[in-house]
């Protein structure tokens, strides 16, 4: 009998289905030779919106395939959707602003959009370290090319090299953390690796492991943009259009931490000890040091650009918070975290694309309320994200004083936020 | 004899050259290939750590990383070219719009 293995497809559906639209997008715009670019648009629209719906409809299974190193679980999909959402928002704030701009390679805007959400969703299904180090650069290189995407402004082409330095930097450090982490335990499945470091306790104390680890968190450190590693997130951000840092600031954050979440949990979760004191001082210096550098900014981009890197060390709580024993309650605070702040930064950058264009007083008597609307969410809203904090305190009793300094931290980090958003109120 | 240990101190040595070379350089050029540099010292630790090991996964790895690194290297100097047409330099001290 015939007895092959015959992957299920199921598992990236909608990684199909994207990378399908991408073709059909660059297909397009060969074939009709348009300068309009209608037809990107509404081929993304409609790609994306299919994928949503397989997504959701997909969102209930827990599979894997591809011998385990690609998982269906409903981790995955809450993350799918929030870059398929962010995917979404993004392009419709960007049809317009693109136009405007000097980009007459629509079709290879918008399929460098889709690419990158491809490389997401693979970072965040993938349990195997081959297949998340692909994610990860075809996410990045789409992005390096996205930040510079127009191309004539000197702006752009400076963001689009910084990014591009640092990031293969970064890159460089995750891979030795990642070699270190395969020779030391012989595997570079996820599962495996956990397997390997609880069935060798002796492992724990293992200078190579740890060597691993720090590397890996380090590189993991400049993709999330957490503060010692933080350096390139304003520059960046402030030269790439927009509209493509609104996409950045949302759906690669959001990919780098569900990465980063399944390492720690399905890889590393014996060596908690180790990356919680890092995640602390990460979560500690990243919050107090974004705020303050926020105040003394100028540019409104770069503003939103380190209330982006603070948001980052709000999320770091979450990590060390997971120690405790609620490591479910946790993480899912930080998922919520991540849908919340994938609307809310989007909205905030949406509103700047328009002040720029018009401004306030162009007959459009909502502008200032909604700015101050996605401003609010500097302040802590939604309310639910309050609560992680008070999730952090249900763990006081085993992991005392480093949820007490970092929880601390978080509060007197947010004072500053309302200075800021009170000072962005007065523009109006 | 050649261990494993001297395997992984060449590599330690290779990436390091690369992050000095990404660090202190100032010629774009340079720093992508040092960015290189970094990505070798990986492929020598991963091809020591599967041989030690006899156990296929790193090679395949390694085959990623050089692809990967192919690409990377064709977007980086694109990104240089470009560059290079707007402002006539590829020292990086130079490309200073905004603060570094």
């Amino acid at each position: 009998m015939l007895n092959i293995l015959v992957p299920d497809f199921r598992v990236i559906a909608p990684e199909l289905i994207l990378v399908g639209t991408t073709f059909a997008i660059i297909l397009w715009e060969m074939i009709t030779r348009t300068r309009r670019h209608v037809g990107s648009v509404l081929l993304a629209t409609v790609g994306t919106i299919i994928a949503l719906a397989v997504t959701a409809g997909l969102s209930q299974l827990n599979i894997s395939t591809f011998g385990d190193s690609v998982v269906l679980d409903p981790f995955a999909s809450f993350f799918k959707m929030i870059f398929l959402l962010g995917l979404l928002l993004t392009i419709a704030i960007s049809s317009r602003y693109i136009d405007e701009g000097e980009v007459r390679e629509h079709a290879e805007y918008y399929a460098l959009l889709i690419l990158a959400v491809v490389g997401m969703m693979v970072l965040a299904t993938g349990r195997e370290l081959v297949t998340l180090f692909l994610g990860l650069e075809l996410m990045s290189m789409s992005l390096y090319i996205l930040a510079g995407i127009f191309k004539t402004d000197p702006r752009s082409n400076e963001a689009s090299m910084k990014y591009f330095i640092l990031g293969s930097f970064a890159t460089g450090f995750m891979l030795f953390g990642m070699s270190y982490i395969y020779g030391m335990t012989g595997s570079t499945h996820l599962r495996v690796i956990g397997r390997v470091i609880s069935e060798n306790p002796g492992l724990l104390a293992n200078k190579g492991l740890l060597l691993g680890l720090f590397m890996l968190l380090v590189g993991f450190a400049f993709k999330i943009s957490a503060v010692p590693f933080h350096q390139w997130t304003p520059d960046v951000y402030e030269g790439a259009p927009t509209s493509v840092t609104a996409f950045m600031a949302a759906g690669p954050k959001a990919a780098a931490f569900a990465a980063l979440i399944r390492v720690l949990m399905e890889a590393l979760p014996q060596m908690k000890g180790d990356w919680e004191l890092l995640f602390t001082i990460l979560a500690v210096v990243t919050m107090t040091l974004a705020n303050l550098v926020a105040l003394s900014q100028d540019s409104v981009k770069r503003m939103l650009a380190y209330s982006s890197i603070a948001h980052v060390g709000y999320i770091l709580i979450g990590f060390v918070a997971s120690v405790g024993g609620h490591a479910d309650r946790a993480f899912s605070a930080v998922m919520f975290y991540l849908l919340a702040y994938t609307f809310m930064n989007t909205g905030a950058f949406a509103i700047l694309i328009f002040l720029t264009s018009r401004g306030f007083h162009a007959g459009h008597p909502w502008a200032p309320w909604q700015c101050s609307f996605f401003c609010s969410h500097w302040r802590g809203f939604p309310p639910r994200q309050v609560s992680q904090p008070s999730c952090l305190y249900s763990t006081l009793p085993s992991r005392g004083s480093t949820i007490f300094w970092s929880s601390s931290a978080s509060l007197t980090a947010r004072s500053p936020r309302i200075i800021i958003s009170g000072s962005s109120s007065t523009c109006t | 004899m050649i261990t494993l240990t001297h395997y992984l101190v060449l590599a330690s040595i290779v990436f390091l050259i690369g992050v000095m070379g990404v660090l202190l350089r100032r010629n774009v050029i340079i720093i992508l290939l040092s960015i290189e540099l970094m990505l070798n010292g990986v492929n020598i630790n991963l091809v020591a750590f599967s041989h030690y090991l006899q156990n296929m996964t790193g090679q395949v790895f390694v085959f990623f990383v050089m692809t990967v690194a192919a690409a990377e290297a064709a977007i980086g100097l694109a990104i240089v070219v470009v560059l290079f047409r707007n402002r006539e330099t590829v020292d990086v001290d130079e490309i200073s719009l905004m603060k570094w």
